[in-house]
């Protein structure tokens, strides 16, 4: 395959070519109440090539490695058609390397059969916690994707990884109230991740059933204490997607808002993407243009201080690569995405982070976030009211929004205790979705977030 | 293909089903007013299910020189599959539909046409970043099964779509505006200017009361009310009985002014089709009339779990086991034009588009939506852009307080919307 693959590199006639070839196995496996609905495995293989010639990109793909060639031919042309005389690409060093999946217990390794077993016992759990349950939801999913990525400009890499992840989700209802509860987990740690959650699986149908008690949030304007899931579904929003480039390499108002050295939070607060950071989710190692994932400080000590780019991006703005170009499979354009994201240790305990508040709310598990860069959105599985510093009842369909210019700066306490996730799911962009992604950070406190209902 | 379907003759199933699936697309992009890519994009798949012991099996591969390993992976998927309580059904009558148009729309008309916008832009809405996308592609659907079924359809999609990007004293303003067809498309010049209209409006800010008020629903934002609706009526939850619609054909269940309609068969319509993913004849049906719900979303799966017959709702990619959807979902417009319905609001919100939709606890119908692109309405006028608002409610109580429906409605894909404007529903506004 690589003689073949090198042949066609020769066809290059543009500024840059690269060719990416990849082949998936993927097993999954749900459970939909008692029935199990889906158990079994699914092959894709194909490619990709992507040209570049002046300021724009040509891109084809094909299933079978007996239509290289043409897509060489065809990428070309789509590369040359346009007549636009933008910046090149930015320049890096050619890589060779070979990264391996870093997993310790390797779940191909496991049986459908085992797999299966795994899902029932956790779908048991929940169904057969009593008559107020009335479904759930158990997917177990792992995934084994391999790339071959090569350029004309002599990078060569055969990354391979694997990801194996469970979620499960418990329905409770009393006459019209339906409520669910939620909880995921996934890596590139291997098949160590999906074992051993019964008592999390428990947890979920506790807080299916405690919802069907809680009432509505009241809207209005309250101080939160997130805890570290909603957090890092929170910082992924507000400042993740403002920090890709691709938003602003053309537009000048936008560079000048976001320039380095522009304050955007108190000066404890740190934001980070890092795509190296082995055996998490959203770890790539190189990004989908072969470079180098690294750690990439978004905000230092309160002060913008980076962004994330993909070739383009940078040359644009005549920055650093960063390692953030990325697609969800072969099929589609790399674009400027985030990859293990979070908001950094600060130095309160989580008793601290409810001092003084007196009239709260500690929001707890996302459910989902949306941004439009400055204006943002995200919502939580639960809540706990905070009256005087004491957390006291449940409440529900918590949907918070906020401002990035201000919410930032709200920001009035982070914890000591910081958790990354990743999950099953993903984030989307540009019709790309899900992208394999992790978000985090401590505990934080935030003032002034409007929170809607009645 | 057809080894596959051999492959599987000779096994002993009590049904089989060979969906195979060509796409090919070639979308031309302009990303902040410069032309980014230019992409020719092939796919080209099966999935196949299996009946065996009463259990059903599936595998999907695009690696269609291999068909033995996806018959494999199927069966060995059906020794842990769902019991089964349906057949695949045999051929049938189908309508012939407008579905398909080879005229084809040039790259190089396309190119011409994004930077004539461009252009035409530059002079009228200076530092607006505008991304297009013009796309033209194909669909190929063949589902083979031991019922004798052999389902063939070819399809063809035209679509545009174009937004706009700027920073004012309102903050960042988002604007967007699409149109998508089965045939070449008409020439869309009014999308600009209905751009432009919004950008203007939104170069001021004003703030909104908090309370009970009235708010009108553009079509683009009234997508986000309907995905309660779609989760609501979908076979799926209706089987699990966690919908709140369960067990209530017949019954009224919102406002007698609002009827849906899911109209699978409407000429070069987003969703139209012959059949269903499953070789299921599509129709025309009410989901809900005058407020009473006539009927769900269902495929044969979620139809045998609920005692009924599939109705033509099935939606796959070959990757992955059908699920229902709406084929065209159709909410009758009204009499008034959305103009109208604007220039009698005293005091209220009209939303064009909103943030964090499907965030809130869909099953119940509930929303809680931050207002992406939103206008304070006072006698008639519009005041300027809203922020930091967000308006909430159920769907289930708010489409009982829909005062006006638009005469004039937006295809979105296969959502053909008008404007809705509610009474009383809750506004949290940053003081």
């Amino acid at each position: 395959m690589e003689s073949i693959i090198k042949k066609a590199l020769e066809l290059a006639a543009v500024e840059y070519l690269d060719i990416r070839l990849e082949e998936s196995v993927i097993t999954q496996i749900v459970y939909s109440g008692k029935e199990l609905e889906k158990a079994g495995t699914n092959k894709k293989k194909g490619g990709s090539v992507r040209a570049f010639h002046r300021g724009s990109f040509g891109f084809a793909t094909f299933n079978s490695i007996d239509e290289l060639f043409k897509a060489v031919e065809e990428a070309q042309r789509l590369a040359r058609i346009s007549e636009t005389k933008g910046p090149g690409l930015k320049r890096v060093d050619p890589v060779k390397d070979r990264v391996k999946a870093h997993v310790e217990d390797n779940p191909l390794e496991h049986s459908l059969e085992e797999k299966v077993d795994l899902a029932r016992r956790y779908n048991d759990i929940i169904l057969g916690a009593g008559e107020k349950v009335q479904s759930s939801r158990v997917l177990y999913e792992d995934r084994l994707v391999k790339t071959y990525f090569y350029s004309t400009e002599g990078t060569e890499l055969k990354i391979e990884k694997i990801y194996c992840g469970v979620s499960f989700a418990s329905f409770a209802r009393d006459g019209s109230n339906v409520q669910m509860a939620f909880n995921s987990f996934g890596d590139q740690r291997g098949f160590e991740t999906v074992l051993n959650h019964e008592t999390d699986v428990e947890e979920v149908v506790k807080h299916s059933l405690d919802l069907l008690k809680a009432e509505k949030v009241e809207g209005g304007v309250y101080t939160v204490v997130l805890d570290p899931r909603i957090a890092g579904t929170f910082i992924h929003e507000a400042f993740g997607h403002l920090s890709e480039a691709d938003h602003m390499a053309r537009n000048e108002k936008l560079k000048k808002i976001m320039e380095r050295g522009a304050r955007f939070g108190p000066d404890y607060l740190n934001v980070i993407d890092d795509g190296s950071m082995v055996g998490e989710r959203g770890y790539i190692g190189y990004d989908d243009e072969g470079v180098r994932a690294r750690k990439n400080y978004l905000i230092k000590d309160g002060v913008l201080v980076g962004r994330l780019h993909s070739r383009q991006t940078a040359e644009l703005m005549g920055e650093d690569v960063t390692g953030n170009a990325r697609a969800i499979d072969f099929s589609y354009m790399p674009i400027v995405r985030m990859t293990v994201t979070y908001i950094d240790r600060g130095d309160k305990d989580f008793d601290e982070l409810l001092e003084g508040i007196e009239r709260g709310l500690y929001v707890i598990g996302a459910l989902g976030g949306q941004t439009e860069l400055e204006m943002f959105t995200f919502s939580a599985e639960r809540a706990y009211k905070i009256e005087n510093g004491r957390i006291g009842e449940m409440v529900r369909d918590v949907v918070l929004s906020g401002n990035v210019f201000e919410t930032l700066k709200n920001i009035e306490g982070i914890g000591k205790d910081l958790v990354l996730f990743g999950g099953l799911g993903g984030c989307g962009k540009r019709g790309q979705f899900p992208l394999p992604v992790s978000d985090g950070s401590p505990h934080i406190r935030i003032k002034n977030v409007v929170i809607g209902g009645k | 293909m057809d080894k596959i379907f051999e492959t599987l003759k000779k096994k002993d199933l009590e049904g089989f089903e060979v969906y195979f699936e060509e796409t090919e697309s070639n979308p031309i992009i302009f990303e902040q007013n410069e032309l980014q890519s230019l992409e020719k994009k092939f796919d080209r798949g099966v999935g196949v299910r299996v009946i065996h012991r009463g259990r059903l099996g599936f595998s999907s591969t695009n690696d269609l020189e291999r068909p033995d390993e996806v018959v494999e992976y199927a069966l060995e998927s059906a020794k842990y599959g769902e019991k089964v309580n349906y057949t695949f059904p045999g051929p049938s009558e189908t309508e012939r539909l407008q579905i398909y148009s080879d005229e084809g729309w040039p790259e190089s008309e396309r190119i011409e046409i994004g930077k004539r916008i461009l252009e035409e832009l530059k002079g009228l809405a200076k530092d607006v970043k505008i991304d297009m996308e013009l796309n033209y592609s194909r669909k190929k659907v063949l589902i083979l099964n031991s019922a004798g079924l052999r389902a063939k359809m070819e399809k063809t999609f035209y679509s545009f779509e174009i937004s706009g990007f700027t920073i004012t004293e309102s903050g960042f303003v988002w604007v967007y505006e699409q149109k998508a067809s089965l045939k070449p498309l008409p020439p869309f010049d009014d999308l600009i200017g209905k751009l432009l209209e919004k950008l203007e409006h939104a170069n001021r800010t004003a703030r909104s009361k908090s309370g009970e008020l009235k708010v009108v629903f553009a079509p683009q934002a009234l997508f986000s009310l309907i995905r309660p609706f779609a989760v609501g009526l979908n076979g799926k939850n209706i089987a699990k009985k966690i919908s709140p619609l369960t067990d209530r054909v017949g019954e009224k269940i919102i406002g007698e002014n609002i009827t849906f309609i899911d109209d699978g068969t409407k000429p070069w319509s987003w969703g139209t089709r012959p059949f269903d993913d499953e070789g299921i004849p599509v129709r025309k049906r009410f989901l809900i009339e005058k407020g009473v719900l006539r009927g769900y979303l269902l495929d044969l799966n979620t139809s045998s779990k609920v005692g009924m017959q599939s109705t033509g709702n099935a939606f796959r990619k070959y990757t992955s086991l059908p699920s229902p959807s709406f084929n065209n979902l159709i909410i009758e417009p009204g009499e008034v034009p959305s103009s109208e319905i604007l220039k009698d609001l005293d005091y209220g919100i009209v939303v064009h588009s909103v943030i964090g939709g499907g965030q809130s606890n869909l099953l119940a119908g509930d929303f809680s939506l931050n207002i992406g692109l939103g206008f304070l309405v006072e006698n008639g006028e519009i005041v300027g852009r809203v922020k930091d608002t967000m308006v909430a409610g159920n769907v289930y109580d708010c489409f009982n307080r829909v005062y006006a429906i638009s005469k004039d409605t937006e295809a979105l894909g296969p959502y053909i919307l008008p404007y809705i404007a509610f009474e009383k529903l809750s506004v949290t506004s940053k003081e």
